[in-house]
């Protein structure tokens, strides 16, 4: 029954992407958000992730973007008043903000009850002393362990349970700061490292059990005591693998009835003694190799990564119904809407295999053979479905868009795959493919050096079996059929045959509906698979496939997701019906009703083009998700796609650099110099003739990787030496004038081919030189000429009309000295769309598909005249994106910004000034600007001169200044008193050693140059290990400064987001 | 690998590969089982002799089995189907499916399409089918155009006890009767499955099993607590004998009963059962406490059903499925019987409704 004694309720998001929480939790807030404003409660939202789907203006009833601090909610409590809080759809973050609320007796003093988990089962979960003594008590089997507080206390365990010994700090997010120690040394300093990150100084010190099997329940209780398992989740790899690295499997493979249900048993009386009564949890076990034990690892009261992955396998909407029953309903309360025929209390049946391959960015951050852990260190996420598990396991790798069509093996000159096998990495399965490719028969020895269950392994040998057929060339009808059923694509099969296919096979379309066929499915959510019998038909011509964006990257995430997800609905309310293609189980666009039909299928052309022929419309959208459609937009038009907007052609004009020169020209506009160098003679005249600094990255890379920027020859020779770079006709290197102390822009139009709307134009806080997407950015510009303005509008529409885009555009562009560069343009939504989108009141998205749809701007009302031009207007003053990272999963990583991207996500701070905003994009963004304390101030000579009113107006604030030599003198001299910290080259103690002592609560610090690089590059990085706020722009420092006006006002402004169209 | 072919009787055909045992052609009732794990428990459980399981879940034979998960003494189902056979090593001590099936001369094919052959039973019904190899074609098409359904086949004599057996052995990983038993009940096997012998056991109780021939003084010369009547394979409209052995009993002692039980308890009070269009076969079927108002996952097989409607008034309804509404356990004080549809002793399938066995032992006098 629905709870009658709240009335309006808020739904806490779990803030930026970082590596541990991702897209799934817009998707579950989504969920929740929908599920609650169904019953009528009034909903308040709070996150500040303005890249989520969840913060879309009508979908909840207040929208603040604000930080996810304590002081903003309170804020919140008091102006709009709700009674409940939802604490179980924002990960980690939302529980323990919750438990903060609590603890601080913020809900008793504002009358907010808890719902989702009570903060008592929050805590008997999240403790991990409480949580064991309940393990015992109900007759389970724990790690041995101990909890310790202190260095001592820790040391007296360990000398009790054999290493190596797991050390994991309490209350942290996906086991961040979670390690293995394997003798006493390591011990020793782990330890130390765990207790500083846990927020409440505790660690817990357990048994080792690498190489046992893990599983996971997904588990879903109400206060009836009604419970259901929704999936049951194997991990691939072995224990020792954080479960979000692993790959995985659903359901359960391995596991006899009677071992399944004593793991089955075992979670639901877990969730009673927790006292888990209206939600879902999961719950973590680990079985050793010969199956005489069971130790439970730990549970999450609260919706999770799994559970969004346990969605979509399944078909349940875990966190729809989690939110039904955190308002009082129970599961056989609840419809089940995918079959319309059943209720909410049953548990699924999969007549099909999901299996999930995590994504990495082992480029961008590389590991050590060993390096995955406690901690999770993936990106993103892959899911596949086929029937078989062989299938699923091909198509998942394929999914996971790493340059793999399946299961391959390794190039051994590349990899050391005997190391591999025996080590926790993401190549560790394909390492095992590779020996059994090359005849390890012994699968048992296998299993026991890689801790793969002997199951696994044996799909790796019909693998090898199935290529075998295929290398000996002779690729009958059957052979090939074999082979893709295995999930094999046509161009693997072609390389390995040495052939094309005999025949043009289209796959089935099986239905996901969470009852294995028992009852007719309601919702089409689908897969395809290859010789069986097809389900239903084609939407036919009516249908426009949306090719969403893969699993998150760096570079490509949830942003991209958000504009799918926003055209389907577009589409839907202008009447057309939507075919959503994706693989990335995290999201909403892969949420069961975003579209008319969803796909779980691999982003390949081969996978969408079946799926086009299918469904018999030809419509495909290719420039939302980011890169992954793109790509393929070229083969899709080859084989009869009709790409919608704008064409492939002038796509091309805008990617190929000549081309894209020419076009400069042509229109009379400017962009940096630039030449192609294939050869290294080559690259050091070209440099000189462009003068230095210059902008180097190989041809061939994408995504800023590998970019660097060179400043004299030492800069050239380092680059060329670098390994990934390789210099020929065929990849040469390009060398680009570097814009250096240019201010960049970014801007987001949408064009009907004949006029643009601007939805606004974003200038970049950071130097020049940083990506895009790492850089602080400020909507409107706050420093700049109105003529720069004025002219990238000009120049805006004359490259829409004359590329005739129709739909979204991005221009990167650059001023330096007063004059505009064009830097890029990307005739495709980029990264800020969902941020302008919200921060200007006007749905670019929207405003694209009605453009395909045939209105053009004009009559959208956003542009008075054919040829003219319209611009958004930022309707919160001042919004200020900025970047998150995740660096400190990578300790060993520099967390240097450059020309390649980093963040892994972006908050957004809105406010009536500048300073407010800014204060409130670095809250959000977990950078603490502090109140009080110690400034270090060390700029280069060009900013001697405009530090100068930044350090007064400091000084004025009330911090102590201290600066190194240099920078101290110009102070002196400009009246300011400073004291003379030593840069790190010149002796202790030094800018670093103050750091390291956290005597330092701001940094302002400009680069040196490419001379004292070295030193800036330590500087940064202690800062990050410090979490001490570290610009390196005057421009963000003066940025700062006024926010810490802001902050020492100590009010804290929450506003909700206006919104434009829904009053 | 050989190409076998499995037809079922309204002509639709499908191709696949051949395992386990090679000899005698199989047929009976094709129905499906969408439970995940649990095949060994589901080919030993007697309540499918007669009929060809075919599992909705893809793959199958990943764990081997075990001799502690057999349900009964042998494979009782009369084939297996499924979509993908494991036919990897497993852990040392267990015996492969592929094995298993030729150790107990049982056919299986693997390679079928199982979704759309569930489609098509979903939509056509439960029927009889036949697997075989492609030299036996004619032999098989002549079997299946004859072969009775399962409405007109007596299926119980094979699966039954052929006399009286006290507290029998359950065999490896199953519970011993106990030292001490507080109440003795006698069980009519029908085609028993070990788990629910292990659940009276596992509660104290003594337990005496007789042969589906008994009839009403067998009964009472065993001083029982409580009759118990078995799950079983097919059609409860048949067992008129077991009906009239229940009739004559009512008002003497509890009675109570599981599965086919329950639809002889149906029968015996005055209700009617009914062939289901394709049944309830797997480990996913909520079902409605009616009188703790609580809904919980059970184990279900079944293919014929309770008419609500024909239950006398005196007889009330315990568990509803959740999902459409059929009746899944009753009871009548003033009888003094209580059954259950569904099969709360699980194996395979969860295990929350095992406390029905504390209400049958307590019931028991």
């Amino acid at each position: 029954m629905r709870r009658d004694d709240i009335h309006h309720i808020l739904v806490i998001g779990s803030g930026p992407i970082v590596i541990g929480q991702a897209c799934e939790f817009d998707y579950s807030g989504n969920q929740a958000v929908q599920a609650l404003k169904e019953e009528g409660y009034e909903v308040s939202l709070i996150n500040p992730n303005p890249a989520t789907v969840m913060t879309t203006p009508g979908l909840a009833d207040h929208i603040f973007l604000e930080p996810l601090r304590k002081e903003y909610i309170e804020r919140i409590f008091d102006q709009v008043g709700p009674d409940a809080i939802l604490s179980t759809m924002g990960g980690q973050t939302a529980l323990n903000l919750t438990m903060e609320l609590e603890k601080e007796g913020l809900l008793k003093k504002y009358g907010v009850k808890v719902i989702g988990a009570s903060a008592e089962a929050i805590e008997r979960a999240e403790d991990r002393g409480k949580f064991k003594d309940i393990i015992t008590s109900l007759g389970y089997e724990s790690a041995r362990s101990g909890i310790a507080h202190t260095l001592e206390e820790a040391e007296r365990i360990a000398e009790e349970i054999p290493f190596p010994l797991i050390i994991r700090p309490s209350f942290t997010l996906g086991g961040m700061g979670g390690s293995i120690a394997n003798d006493r040394d390591e011990f020793r300093t782990l330890a130390l490292r765990a207790l500083d990150m846990s927020p409440a100084s505790e660690i817990l010190i357990e048994e080792s059990l690498i190489g046992w099997r893990e599983f996971e329940m997904e588990v879903m209780r109400d206060r009836k005591d009604n419970a259901i398992i929704v999936c049951s989740i194997e991990n691939v790899d072995p224990m020792g693998v954080h479960t979000g690295d692993s790959i995985t499997i659903a359901p359960i493979q391995t596991l006899s009835d009677s071992e399944y249900q004593k793991m089955r048993n075992a979670s639901i009386e877990i969730l009673r003694a927790v006292g888990v009564d209206c939600g879902g949890s999961n719950v973590q076990f680990a079985i050793s190799p010969d199956h005489s034990r069971m130790i439970v690892i730990e549970m999450n009261p609260r919706v999770s990564r799994s559970s969004a992955l346990a969605s979509k396998a399944t078909g349940f909407p875990i966190a729809r119904i989690s939110a039904k029953l955190a308002v009082g309903y129970t599961l056989d309360e609840v419809q089940n809407e995918i079959t319309g025929a059943s209720v909410s209390c049953f548990e699924p049946a999969l007549d099909y295999v999901a299996v999930k391959v995590p994504r990495f960015e082992l480029e961008k951050f590389p590991l050590e053979a060993s390096a995955l852990g406690t901690q999770m260190r993936s990106v993103g996420e892959a899911l596949a479905l086929g029937r078989t598990a062989l299938e699923a396991i091909n198509k998942a790798f394929r999914a996971s868009e790493q340059k793999l069509d399946g299961i391959t093996a390794l190039d051994k000159n590349r990899y050391d795959t005997s190391l591999l096998l025996r080590s926790a990495h993401p190549l560790r399965y394909l390492a095992a493919y590779t020996a059994i490719k090359d005849g390890e028969k012994d699968l048992e020895k296998l299993s026991a050096i890689t801790g793969f269950d002997i199951y696994f392994l044996s799909l790796l040998q019909e693998q090898k079996e199935i290529e075998e057929k295929l290398e000996s060339g002779n690729l009958t009808d059957d052979v090939y059929i074999e082979a893709k059923k295995a999930g094999l694509t046509d161009r693997y099969i072609e390389r390995l045959s040495g052939k094309k296919p005999p025949l043009k096979m289209i796959p089935a379309r099986h239905y996901v509906d969470t009852c294995a066929g028992e009852f007719a499915a309601l919702t089409p959510y689908c897969y395809t698979s290859y010789g069986e019998e097809d389900e239903g038909k084609g939407i036919g011509k009516d249908g426009v496939i949306i090719v969403a964006s893969g699993p998150n990257r760096i570079g490509q995430g949830l942003e991209f997701d958000t504009c799918c997800t926003l055209s389907s609905k577009a589409f839907r309310k202008h009447g057309r019906k939507t075919i959503m293609i994706n693989s990335n189980p995290e999201t909403v666009s892969t949420d069961y009703n975003t579209s008319d039909r969803l796909y779980i299928s691999p982003l390949t052309a081969e996978d969408v083009l079946s799926i086009m022929k299918k469904e018999g419309t030809s419509d495909v959208v290719v420039q939302l998700g980011g890169q992954t459609p793109l790509n393929m937009a070229a083969e899709l038009e080859k084989n009869g796609a009709h790409i919608v907007g704008t064409s492939l052609e002038s796509i091309d004009m805008t990617e190929d650099r000549g081309l894209f020169s020419s076009l400069v020209k042509e229109l009379g506009l400017r962009q940096p110099d630039n030449r192609s160098a294939s050869s290294v003679s080559e690259i050091k005249a070209m440099a000189h003739e462009i003068g230095f600094p210059v902008l180097l990255r190989p041809s061939f890379v994408l995504g800023g990787r590998a970019m660097f920027i060179a400043y004299d020859d030492n800069g050239l020779e380092e680059f060329i030496k670098k390994p990934e770079v390789a210099i020929s006709e065929d990849s040469p290197v390009l060398v680009d004038q570097f814009l250096e102390d240019a201010f960049e822009y970014d801007l987001d139009a949408v064009s009907d081919g004949k006029s643009v709307y601007i939805g606004g134009i974003l200038q970049h806080i950071e130097a020049a030189g940083i990506h895009s997407g790492d850089s602080a950015a400020v909507f409107p510009p706050y420093k700049s000429k109105p003529e720069i303005l004025e002219e990238m509008r000009k120049w805006t529409l004359a490259l829409a009309r004359r590329l005739n885009v129709r739909g979204l555009m991005n221009i990167q562009f650059a001023e330096k000295d007063g004059k505009l560069y064009i830097i890029e343009v990307n005739p495709r939504a980029s990264r800020t769309v969902p941020f302008i989108s919200k921060s200007s009141g006007t749905d670019l998205v929207e405003t694209a598909v009605r453009v395909w749809l045939g209105e053009d701007l004009v009559q959208q009302g956003l542009v008075k005249e054919e040829g003219g031009i319209g611009e958004g207007k930022c309707i919160t003053g001042w919004a200020i994106k900025e970047a998150v990272f995740s660096f400190d999963r990578f300790p060993h990583i520099d967390p240097a910004l450059g020309p390649e991207m980093k963040s892994t996500g972006e908050v957004v701070g809105y406010g009536r000034t500048f300073g407010e905003a800014y204060a409130k994009s670095q809250a959000a963004a977990h950078n603490k600007l502090p109140s009080k304390g110690r400034v270090i101030i060390s700029v280069n000579s060009k900013d001697r001169k405009t530090i100068v009113p930044i350090a007064k107006a400091l000084e004025e604030l009330g911090f102590h200044i201290l600066a190194t030599k240099g920078t101290a003198r110009d102070l002196f001299e400009a009246g300011i008193l400073a004291d003379v910290v030593l840069k790190t080259q010149d002796g202790h103690p030094n800018i670093v050693d103050y750091i390291r002592e956290r005597k330092a609560d701001l940094i302002i610090n400009t680069p040196m140059g490419f001379h004292s690089r070295q030193s800036d590059d330590d500087i940064r990085t202690e800062a990050l290990r410090a979490h001490i706020p570290y610009t390196t722009t005057t421009s963000a420092a003066s940025a700062a400064v006024e926010a810490i006006r802001y902050i020492q006002e100590n009010r804290f402004i929450v506003r909700e987001l206006p919104d434009k169209k829904h009053r | 690998m050989r190409k076998a072919i499995l037809k079922l009787k309204d002509g639709k055909e499908f191709e696949g590969i051949a395992f386990g045992s090679e000899k005698d052609i199989p047929i009976g009732e094709l129905v499906f089982n969408t439970g995940i794990p649990g095949y060994q428990e589901i080919l030993t459980d007697p309540s499918y002799a007669g009929q060809i399981v075919m599992l909705t879940s893809p793959m199958i034979g990943n764990y081997g089995t075990d001799a502690a998960d057999n349900e009964s003494d042998s494979i009782k189902a009369s084939a297996l189907v499924v979509r993908k056979l494991y036919r990897g090593p497993i852990m040392k001590g267990r015996v492969s499916l592929d094995d298993f099936l030729k150790k107990h001369a049982v056919r299986g094919i693997e390679g079928i399409d199982t979704r759309a052959l569930t489609l098509h039973i979903r939509e056509h019904g439960s029927q009889n089918a036949v697997i075989f190899f492609p030299e036996e074609r004619e032999e098989a098409e002549r079997l299946i155009e004859t072969f009775p359904s399962i409405t007109e086949r007596d299926l119980i004599d094979g699966v039954s006890v052929k006399k009286a057996v006290y507290n029998p052995d359950l065999g490896e990983g199953f519970e011993k009767a106990p030292e001490n038993p507080l109440k003795h009940i006698v069980m009519v096997d029908y085609g028993i499955k070990r788990s629910i012998i292990e659940n009276f056991y596992k509660l104290g109780a003594s337990v005496t099993l007789l042969p589906h021939t008994a009839n009403a003084d067998m009964v009472m010369k065993e001083k029982p607590s409580a009759l118990f009547l078995s799950n079983g394979p097919g059609d409860p409209a048949l067992l008129h004998d077991a009906v009239n052995l229940v009739k004559s009993l009512i008002g003497k002692l509890p009675i109570e009963g599981i599965c086919l039980g329950h639809q002889i308890i149906t029968i015996a009070i005055g209700g009617k059962t009914e062939k289901m269009k394709f049944g309830h076969h797997g480990s996913n079927h909520p079902v409605r406490d009616e009188i703790t108002g609580k809904t919980f996952v059970t184990a279900q097989n079944h293919g014929f059903m309770t008419v609500a409607s024909s239950l006398p008034p005196t007889t009330s309804i315990w568990f509803t499925n959740a999902n459409d509404g059929t009746v899944e356990g009753l009871f009548d004080e003033t009888l003094n019987v209580r059954s259950v549809q569904f099969h709360p002793e699980a194996a395979p399938g969860p295990e929350d409704g095992r406390w029905i066995f504390r209400t049958f032992m307590e019931k028991a006098e």
